[in-house]
């Protein structure tokens, strides 16, 4: 008998959700937030979409493709500032994620290694941290293996096999090679990667589910350079939606209901099943739609918010939260940032963004330099090479230095975050914390009239000293580049206790075995609930510094495939 | 040669001029001067001039205009090479003030693409429709919530049209303060120096908006109204919206102007690792000053040089210029105290 589903959120998670579901014969209703921005979606094939998109920084500094500010706010506060009775300091976008159709990865940046076999086992392995909950992943590399396969190649996954170093491979062995080759080699990319290697580290081309080949029917990337950010005007690029989400829905077997945010879970009196999902419409009038199984997968902030407004008599701290873990364990990646100075011109922007990285630095490190900074060991990241930023952005940047006037326009002239500085970015690891947190704001509301999701943050003391012992090392590396005239880097968990403005996020609702100390279990399936399964990166039990989303997609693809074969 | 700006009178004013009348997918587009080749990128020479709907009218007043103008002249001056007046920025804000005067309303150009980049048709002048979550988010900024309840969930919020009107009111009376006519009249090195000296409210929160305002329509793209003739991109050498035509392989891979680095076989492999000193810091370093200058201001620079951090700063920026002083404060007092 055909199965029915309710999907929530069409990003990465929700839309190979869907896709695998309705392969399988299932009916599934997806619930997403945004509007749609490719005309033709679920009318056309992906390869004749138009989009809405284009390489226009206004849309960006305007929040095209993402929730408004001031429509759907989202609150922050660092935890010192949560100790003493601060109910918020940041009020508006804070980290909020993209909402349309196909969600962020319509204007991600599309990088896509895969973690580390060592990230699954990181407290058996290294041992317990103290002010963090370490813990092993429920699931082994090996497990999500098959489904990194299966994802790289229905999405399109470039790179090359044969210039990745040996300890990454054994790291995260793969059965078979990319589906094609990586785009040219950016120059500034270039000139980092020497310095890389004078320093005795090991870049490659960084895998990326951009087309350097016609795929899919969808034409190859032409190195514009204006990619994170900004949705890919020439189709060039995999995503939830051209690659998921919009064969699911030719497939007859998918609707997606944009504008429609789910506001709460409805369960039987006893708790133990969800019998509704509520959600109001852009014109706030309430909607509610039952089916076999409901599945969350609205990013790691939205999905912990909408289990905590689902709190009944059953499930009064929010559903499936028995464990009060729920909304805990929020997880951001702590970015060391770092640039190399020339000369001249570099064209950072002439490239598809970073098209190479290392991953000379995820460690773990060890030894006497390590404890004396306080951790028993540190676990760094990939670093990528290469990026630079597009002129508004530069311009927005340097207004919070230099003001207006003349200076501003001086540094716009030289801009050298745009031609002089090649950037590195470290996306160091985070230790899950139960006090990095997701709660409901007490006062502030969105325009539904619903609490607004507070988040609560400050890195924990391996991120700081990660930043400590790695950033000299990525310092050399930038000095070393060729024709590199001074170079420095940044670290950002030194810096700064407020949350990154990142959108790689994780935690929320993790993974484990024990009910009382995780929210799902292997499945994503809550504890507590039958039906209700947790598809997102809200189920990461910790979050190795790598970009996550093609971990996301493994993994709701693992769970979506053990539901269809009805182990869960 | 370079251009030379002038603030020309009547420029800014709300009777749109030189019109020629489009059609456009079934919306009217007006505008159009001419067609012109720059550095290689064909441009549209005026793209945007766009009619409101019938009855409406442009928000600010031709007076307003012109000490709005002023004010963007403080905010970008020109210098060796034009700025917000030739830019004509000042028009750009106002069409935002004005855009639900237009149908669809000015918020979104359209996409995929200008015709800068090789494209045969400007897909970016044709405005993308606002469905009602949008037109609610877009009204709330610049109408302000009125008193209307279901615009105060969290409160009263002052619109941007407000904040305009009182505050370039606010300089203009500042300027009769000190015996001009209005800001407008008064020199740049005086205006700035009222903007800097003031704590009139009014004012701030003027500067606070119209900054960031000034600066999407400097370096934005010009369908916004402003950065006209694209003189935004020219002075800082920019090649804005490339696609569809992008880049070669070549010219991803090598500079337009090789240096001495690409010429000299300084590449390394890895079996040169780890060999002490890096080559080239034995190697002399050209002594250009303003490599100084951003040398000495790198890492102030660098605390948000990461194209995902930055977007985070844009959009939690809100339009607000102290939202991006605070973000950038906050990172900045703790690298001073690190």
């Amino acid at each position: 008998m055909s199965k029915t589903a309710i999907v929530i959120g069409s990003g990465p998670a929700g839309g190979v959700t869907a896709w695998a579901l309705a392969q399988a014969g299932w009916s599934v209703t997806v619930l997403e937030r945004g509007r749609n921005l490719r005309p033709g979606f679920g009318e056309v094939p992906s390869s004749e979409l138009g989009t809405l998109y284009s390489s226009d920084e206004i849309k960006s500094s305007r929040a095209f493709g993402f929730p408004d500010p001031v429509l759907e706010p989202m609150t922050g506060r660092t935890q010192s500032e949560a100790e003493v009775g601060t109910p918020r300091s940041a009020q508006g976008s804070v980290v909020n994620m993209g909402a349309a159709v196909g969600g962020t990865s319509l204007h991600y940046n599309a990088k896509f290694p895969r973690f580390w076999r060592q990230d699954f086992t990181q407290l058996s392995d290294l041992g317990p941290v103290d002010g963090a909950q370490m813990a092993d992943w429920p699931i082994s590399y090996d497990e999500l293996a098959p489904f990194y396969d299966e994802v790289e190649y229905q999405i399109g996954v470039q790179g090359d096999v044969s210039a990745m170093p040996d300890f990454v491979l054994a790291q995260s062995p793969r059965s078979r090679d990319f589906v094609m080759p990586p785009n040219p080699t950016g120059y500034a990319a270039k000139l980092l990667a020497e310095g890389a290697r004078a320093v005795g580290f090991n870049p490659f081309p960084y895998p990326a589910a951009v087309n350097s080949q016609v795929f899919d029917g969808r034409p190859a990337c032409n190195s514009c350079g204006l990619c994170s950010g900004f949705g890919c005007p020439i189709n060039a690029r995999g995503d939830s939606l051209v690659s998921y989400l919009n064969p699911a829905v030719l497939s007859g077997r998918v609707r997606v209901i944009p504008r429609a945010l789910a506001y709460r879970i409805e369960t039987n009196p006893a708790g133990s099943r969800a019998i509704a999902v509520h959600y109001y419409d852009d014109a706030h009038v309430s909607h509610s739609l039952s089916a076999d199984k409901i599945l969350i997968a609205g990013s790691p902030i939205q999905t912990a918010r909408l289990l905590l407004l689902s709190a009944n008599g059953a499930h009064p701290n929010g559903l499936g939260n028995r464990s009060d873990q729920v909304g805990r364990n929020l997880m951001f990646h702590n970015f060391i940032l770092g640039g190399a100075l020339y000369e001249r011109d570099i064209q950072s922007l002439r490239a598809q963004s970073t098209t190479l990285e290392i991953e000379d630095l995820v460690g773990p490190f060890t030894g006497p330099a390590v404890e004396a900074l306080g951790v028993p060991y540190i676990k760094g990241a990939l670093v990528q090479l290469g990026s630079g930023l597009p002129l508004l952005t530069e311009a927005y940047t340097y207004a919070g230095y230099a003001g207006y006037g003349l200076a501003h326009k001086q540094l716009m002239r030289l801009s050298p975050m745009r031609s002089r500085i090649a950037g590195v970015q470290m996306v160091g690891e985070d230790l899950p914390q139960a006090n990095n947190r997701v709660d409901l704001d007490p006062e502030i509301r969105d325009w539904h009239g619903l609490p607004s999701p507070r988040v609560t943050y400050a890195p924990h003391a391996h991120e700081k000293a990660a930043a400590a012992y790695l950033g000299p090392q990525i310092e050399a590396m930038l000095l070393a580049s060729p024709g590199a005239v001074g170079a420095a880097v940044i670290p950002n968990a030194l810096l700064s206790d407020a949350a990154p403005s990142t959108f790689h996020q994780a935690g929320t609702a993790r993974m484990g075995n024990d009910p009382d100390t995780s929210v799902c279990d292997r499945y994503g399936r809550l504890h507590e609930v039958d039906n209700v399964h947790v598809m997102d990166g809200s189920t990461f039990v910790t979050f190795p510094g790598f970009n996550p989303t093609v971990t996301i997609l493994a993994n709701a693809l693992r769970i979506s495939r053990a539901m269809i074969d009805g182990t869960t | 040669m370079r251009k030379s700006e002038s603030r020309g009178a009547g420029l800014l004013t709300p009777e749109l001029t030189r019109r020629r009348v489009l059609q456009v997918g079934g919306a009217v587009v007006v505008g159009f001067g001419g067609f012109g080749c720059q550095g290689g990128r064909v441009q549209v020479a005026d793209p945007v001039e766009q009619t409101p709907v019938e009855g409406a009218a442009l928000f600010l007043q031709a007076a307003e205009v012109s000490t709005l103008e002023a004010l963007t002249d403080v905010f970008i001056p020109a210098d060796v090479d034009a700025g917000a007046v030739v830019a004509q920025c000042a028009r750009a804000i106002n069409l935002l003030l004005s855009a639900f005067a237009f149908d669809p309303p000015l918020i979104f150009a359209g996409g995929p693409f200008s015709d800068r980049g090789g494209a045969p048709q400007n897909d970016f002048q044709e405005f993308i429709a606002l469905d009602s979550y949008e037109e609610a988010a877009w009204r709330l900024k610049i109408e302000g919530s009125q008193g209307r309840a279901e615009r105060e969930f969290n409160g009263p919020v002052a619109g941007w049209q407000q904040t305009y009107r009182e505050g370039l009111a606010a300089l203009d009376q500042a300027a009769a303060g000190y015996g001009f006519t209005g800001f407008a009249q008064m020199p740049l090195p005086t205006r700035e120096l009222l903007l800097r000296s003031s704590s009139d409210a009014a004012i701030e929160a003027l500067v606070d908006v119209a900054f960031m305002h000034t600066l999407d329509a400097m370096y934005g793209a010009p369908e916004y109204g402003g950065n006209q003739d694209l003189t935004g991109w020219d002075f800082t050498g920019y090649m804005g919206d490339v696609q569809p035509r992008g880049y070669t392989a070549e010219e991803v891979e090598n500079p337009d102007n090789p240096g001495i680095w690409d010429l000299l076989p300084l590449k390394r492999s890895s079996s040169t690792a780890k060999n002490g000193l890096p080559q080239a810091a034995l190697l002399p370093v050209p002594d250009v000053q303003e490599l100084r200058t951003i040398h000495s201001a790198m890492h102030d620079l660098m605390l948000l040089h990461s194209e995902e951090l930055a977007l985070g700063l844009m959009l939690n920026a809100a339009g607000s210029w102290r939202r991006v002083r605070e973000q950038v404060a906050r990172q900045q007092s703790r690298a001073q105290h690190a």
